[in-house]
């Protein structure tokens, strides 16, 4: 017989991890709580309360800076990624099918993966200008990265046997490639595309800090200068509210576009 | 006229990688297979009975001998040799139960006015008519194996490669999906390669039976005809007495290798 859990009643059942919705809103509620409390022990620009961060973001906001830097910070996401994406996905499949391709192109990227985004910003400058070319240029390279290892090791290690019974059924080598290994490939291809998306954020922001003067990056590290440190920190949670909303639009879309794939998240 | 399969002292060496040694898992193997019959291979586990299987379908090429196809040298796989996979991975997790049967017609550029009807067709000779909307995930693994057939079906091949397709199904499935394969055979007739090492399976179906020896170096020992009407029973006198003497035969084959390794 299986064991019942013992009845608390209404009020315990809150708590007992069954109703997520719940959680979230409290766990939220005692972090403010205790910011709250923190920040009353310390001046406002070492460590600013909700309250005056809030205050800060409808300032930022009536004034145009923060709509402005949103925009832009996205803009520069949005181009870097999905140019990072479009370059990697193709090479990626091919080089994930045939060995003598990925064999040529790991030893690049095993190389690469240890020079971060940044490192390059200068070369980048150099190279593209002052302006939104330098700063796409450093989102395509690390999104480029995410996409293509993935996409690479999704397609080389998908199951052989749809491939093979393609093949069968009369599928030409490069009709497989497209209607077999592409779509198999699709998760991984996925889940590279968001941990791509989530390392552009990264990169922009490192990007606009030392080179830029527009962007929520820009606005963060500014911030600084005039000791806003309210607003530095309702930079930093645009931030995360930028990231986990193109998270969410990007899940959505997927799950609309891929209805029939089973889609690890 | 040409059997429909032959193969000629084939042998099969696998290479080996750094840390892998070689492997001889087939050497002078010899088989005819003719239009139209049910053949089936049975063996002990691991005596490359699926490495034979591959060559024919074309996936593998042989380091020794010939394969022929109606007195062609084999190539790469194509239309004509449909392969039912023991692994329902082998469907297209993508697509719906209908888009897999329908998917070498489609490849090929049929358009959809020509392979509807033979695509419902065969969805209702599999009993999948009422599920083609579904994705091969929400069926179970008797119904995954039934579109793995009506897919290779759809694409009418001279030949069906089986490679132990119903190894994975509980007892139940596994007897009603051999019921099946029968009465699909016995209306389209067409060459069958059945691999299996399951014997009672082997009787069930086959016109011929191969029994393969324990790798390494696999070929096929002795060929039995099997000749008992269709359709077939399970507790005929005949059929026990064919299912006695295979048992034996393979059992020997399977202690006589545990002897030759011990020695080694």
């Amino acid at each position: 017989m299986s064991e019942r859990p013992p009845n608390r009643g209404a009020l315990w059942a809150l708590f007992d991890g069954s109703n997520p919705v719940f959680m979230t809103m409290l766990t939220l509620v005692v972090t403010l709580i205790a910011w709250t409390v923190g920040a009353s022990f310390s001046s406002p620009w070492f460590f600013p309360s909700p309250m005056a961060v809030v205050q800060a973001m409808v300032t930022l906001t009536e004034s145009g800076d923060l709509p402005k830097a949103i925009g832009i910070s996205y803009f520069r996401i949005l181009v870097g990624w999905s140019v990072g994406c479009i370059i990697a996905i193709p090479i990626a499949l091919v080089a994930g099918r045939i060995a003598a391709i990925r064999l040529v192109v790991e030893p690049f990227f095993n190389f690469f993966r240890f020079v971060p985004p940044i490192a390059l910003l200068g070369i980048a400058i150099l190279w593209f200008g002052i302006g939104e070319e330098s700063k796409i240029a450093i989102i395509i390279y690390t999104s480029l990265f995410t996409v293509f290892i993935n996409t690479m090791a999704g397609a080389a290690s998908i199951d052989e046997s749809p491939a093979r019974a393609a093949r069968s059924l009369g599928a030409t080598r490069r009709q497989v490639l497209l209607h077999v290994v592409l779509p198999a490939t699709v998760p991984a291809i996925l889940i590279g595309m968001r941990v791509g998306m989530g390392f552009s954020f990264m990169s922009v922001v490192a990007a606009e800090m030392i080179a830029a003067n527009e962007g929520v990056g820009f606005l963060i590290y500014n911030a600084r200068l005039f000791l806003k440190t309210a607003n530095a920190f309702a930079g930093i949670i645009t931030l995360g509210a930028m990231g986990l909303l193109a998270d969410l639009v990007f899940r959505s879309v997927v799950r609309r576009v891929f209805r029939k794939h089973a889609l690890p998240f | 006229m040409h059997p429909a399969i032959r193969m000629k002292g084939v042998g099969m060496r696998f290479a080996g990688g750094r840390r892998t040694p070689p492997y001889q898992a087939l050497e002078g193997v010899d088989l005819e297979v003719r239009e139209g019959e049910f053949f089936c291979l049975l063996g002990p586990s691991g005596c490359g009975k699926t490495s034979l299987l591959n060559l024919v379908a074309g996936f593998v090429q042989p380091t020794a001998g010939t394969v022929e196809i109606g007195g062609r040298a084999v190539g790469e796989p194509d239309k004509d040799r449909g392969v039912v996979f023991q692994s329902d991975r082998a469907l297209f997790d993508w697509l719906t139960v209908e888009e897999n049967v329908a998917f070498g017609l489609r490849i090929r550029g049929v358009p959809q006015a020509q392979w509807r009807a033979p695509v419902d067709e065969l969805l209702r000779v599999v009993g999948l008519w009422d599920h083609r909307a579904k994705l091969p995930r929400e069926l179970s693994g008797g119904m995954k194996q039934r579109v793995q057939i009506a897919r290779v079906l759809a694409n009418d091949p001279d030949i069906l490669l089986m490679d132990e397709p119903f190894a994975a199904l509980d007892a139940h499935t596994r007897g009603r999906m051999q019921k099946e394969v029968a009465r699909i055979w016995e209306k389209w007739r067409r060459t069958v390669l059945f691999v299996t090492h399951d014997i009672a399976e082997a009787i069930w179906l086959a016109d011929r039976i191969g029994i393969m020896t324990k790798g390494p170096g696999s070929h096929i020992r002795a060929i039995l005809e099997v000749d008992l009407p269709r359709p077939r029973a399970r507790m005929d006198a005949a059929f026990v007495d064919l299912f006695n003497r295979l048992t034996d035969a393979i059992e020997l084959e399977a202690r006589g290798v545990e002897h030759e390794g011990a020695g080694v």
